[in-house]
């Protein structure tokens, strides 16, 4: 494995160059110059140990590579420090429920990706106004003064403004009902 | 509590509501002239019903208690009475 240079793919697709022995003169790569002497074999003992015997790769003064790149411990298990890859999930951009998923109705339990909870056909999330909106613009538009509520329906209401005076759309635990803001 | 007492507590109530709410919009838009005006008419409505129900009733808030004599607050039932 000596002054081998490794081009391999990982299991994400992702392919890179592993020169196993540069990665680990501490007079090079002051991110190595810390620990001791790496031990031949197996790996160049520069990163963490991920309990496997592939070796890491090379420590290029602190520049790791991305999440998913790294190669994977033996086999099936996931890289060291890595969250696995996002196959599962759909595509960026599309602004939906997880795998398929309807929003938990059971009172904040959320349900395991790709299950149905059997939500209701009505509940308040799934009907979300602002689907198919861009995701993570945010904006507040300037209030302007308006005629506002007397005051016992500005207490009742919650508002003395009319504008602000919106339906709830959270989601409701089961077992509430329309009188209370649930769904039953 | 009878039902004059009931009532003026639930005007304060919302009238102490409105001008919170009043307090927010001004917190933005300091010189909206129409909420400026509202505010001051909330405000005078509400010193009326506090000393309206003070005098009926007692102090509803410590700062309503007038009397130099003697701390007429604990007169008043407590919140678990």
């Amino acid at each position: 494995m000596n002054n081998m240079n490794l081009r391999r793919p990982n299991d994400f697709g992702c392919k890179m160059n592993y020169n196993f022995n540069q990665g680990c003169n501490p007079s090079r790569n002051p991110g190595c110059g810390n620990k001791p002497a790496p031990s031949p074999a197996p790996g160049c003992g520069c990163d963490t140990d991920c309990g496997c015997n592939i070796p890491m790769p090379p420590c290029d003064g602190g520049h790791k590579p991305p999440c998913g790149c790294k190669p994977p411990c033996g086999g099936n298990k996931p890289p060291c420090g890595c969250k696995p890859p996002c196959g599962d999930k759909p595509p960026c951009g599309d602004n939906k429920p997880p795998c398929g998923c309807k929003p938990p109705c059971d009172g904040g339990h959320k349900p395991p990706c790709g299950c149905n909870p059997n939500c209701d056909a009505d509940s308040s999330l799934y009907n979300d106004q602002l689907n198919g909106m861009a995701i993570g613009i945010g904006y507040v538009p300037w209030q302007q003064w308006c005629k506002v509520y007397d005051l016992c329906k500005g207490l009742n209401q919650g508002t003395i403004f009319p504008p602000l005076d919106l339906p709830f759309y959270g989601c409701v635990p089961r077992g509430y009902c329309k009188g209370q803001g649930g769904v039953l | 509590m009878n039902q004059d007492k009931n009532k003026l507590l639930l005007y304060i109530s919302q009238v102490s509501f409105a001008i919170d709410e009043l307090v927010l919009f001004l917190d933005t838009h300091p010189c909206d002239k129409d909420a400026l005006a509202y505010y001051q008419e909330l405000k005078k409505a509400r010193k009326e019903s506090l000393d309206e129900y003070t005098h009926k009733y007692g102090p509803l808030l410590n700062d309503n208690v007038d009397n130099s004599c003697y701390w007429e607050w604990v007169k008043e039932p407590w919140p678990w009475e």
